[in-house]
């Protein structure tokens, strides 16, 4: 078992004792080499045990993922929240300057039984990035003629089919589903793995998308990784404008866009990045919130 | 709608400061709610003022009437209890 160290978004990272199904697992989903904000004091680490640690009493709290809609039940003591599924388990402690994530009972499962600590261990990761000062955004971005835009929206309200659009337009993909914004300075960078579309919004690619190396990716979308893309790709720039996707309603013509007022702005940010577990990270989102309502345009865009 | 005494905030609250107003977002209900420089204080003391003691800073804060305050206060109260906002604190007397 290895010690594993790299930084995630410009926060430093270590973990130790890790095996090798973790390993995977977490430069799978957390190693982006190409995405490099500037070094940041918040530092993350994980430590892996065999057996839980002494955990004790705490409160209950429920948080609903949007990850296939599944409910996470936590508890929680102070700055310190767990979640347990049988033998393993994982607990995090969030203090001023650094993240300690501890997860246990994982060396002899395989994937499929780990899976719902695996994802609450990802939970505790974004929990994590946002308490660093990150600001998750649930959208598509494009970038064209040196704009970049970000397209957000609840579930399937067309962020993936807009970008679809975007792209036979001319632009190019900066994300298709997840990025992170510093709200103090609008850099938005690009948390996806690649392009993924079901088959009908594959079908609406311009051809150069269309022959390029695409696989079945294991829910059915087609995915093409951002290192077979065969273009030079940005996986962060300075975000230009938001738009909050709306159903083109009879009155509305389609791709009409529209000023917000500011409280719903504040609620489609929130929707955009999730409600957060603790405190402290909905105090983080709350000023990026306010941060990015005076710093950027947002609108509603009628697709 | 009978008043309690002492109220806290409902932790499922989001609360979003943007200097000029204070909005807050209920995740489930997604209903939201905008505070103004008195709702704010009454946000923001009610968990550790009883509703009396937050009459009498409503009052000194803006140099007003009691009586006004004391309108203000509950009414405001009234509203944030109604909708979740607020929920009633249990008696922590030893």
């Amino acid at each position: 078992m290895d010690n594993l160290s790299f930084p995630i978004l410009g926060r430093a990272f270590h973990a130790e004792n890790v095996p090798p199904l973790l390993e995977r697992w977490l430069k799978e989903h957390l190693y982006y080499p190409e995405v490099s904000p500037p070094e940041n004091f918040y530092s993350i680490k994980l430590e892996v045990l065999d057996k839980a640690p002494d955990l004790g009493e705490g409160v209950s709290r429920k948080s609903e993922a949007d990850m296939n809609d599944e409910v996470f039940w936590w508890k929680q003591d102070g700055s310190r929240w767990w979640f347990v599924e049988g033998d393993t388990g994982i607990q995090f402690i969030v203090d001023s300057d650094a993240f300690n994530i501890t997860i246990w009972g994982i060396r002899n499962g395989s994937r499929p039984e780990l899976k719902k600590t695996f994802m609450a261990m990802y939970l505790a990761f974004l929990e994590a990035i946002r308490v660093s000062g990150l600001f998750p955004l649930h959208a598509s971005v494009a970038i064209k003629d040196d704009l970049v835009t970000a397209y957000t929206g609840e579930s399937g309200m067309g962020k993936s089919t807009t970008l679809v659009k975007a792209l036979a337009d001319g632009a190019e993909p900066l994300a298709e589903d997840l990025s992170w914004l510093d709200p103090r300075t609008t850099t938005i960078y690009g948390w996806d793995n690649g392009l993924r579309f079901w088959e009908d919004g594959w079908e609406k690619l311009p051809e150069k998308y269309k022959k390029m190396d695409w696989n079945g990716d294991r829910d059915g979308k087609m995915i093409l990784p951002w290192d077979k893309l065969d273009l030079e790709r940005t996986p962060s720039a300075q975000l230009d404008q938001l738009y909050l996707l709306r159903r083109c309603a009879d009155e509305k013509e389609l791709l009409e866009t529209e000023s917000v007022p500011t409280h719903l702005a504040v609620r489609a940010l929130w929707e955009a990045s999730g409600v957060p577990l603790t405190d402290t990270a909905k105090k983080k989102i709350s000023q990026g919130i306010a941060q990015l309502l005076s710093r950027l345009q947002i609108a509603v865009l009628y697709i | 709608m009978e008043l309690h005494h002492k109220y806290e905030q409902n932790p499922d609250i989001i609360e979003t400061d943007l200097e000029e107003e204070l909005i807050l977002l209920d995740p489930k209900s997604q209903e939201m709610f905008s505070l103004n420089d008195t709702g704010r204080i009454v946000w923001n003391e009610l968990s550790s003022s009883t509703v009396p003691e937050v009459v009498s800073l409503v009052k000194t804060t803006f140099d007003i009437s009691k009586e006004i305050a004391e309108r203000d206060v509950t009414e405001l109260v009234s509203n944030l209890s109604e909708a979740g906002l607020i929920i009633p604190r249990a008696n922590t007397n030893g």
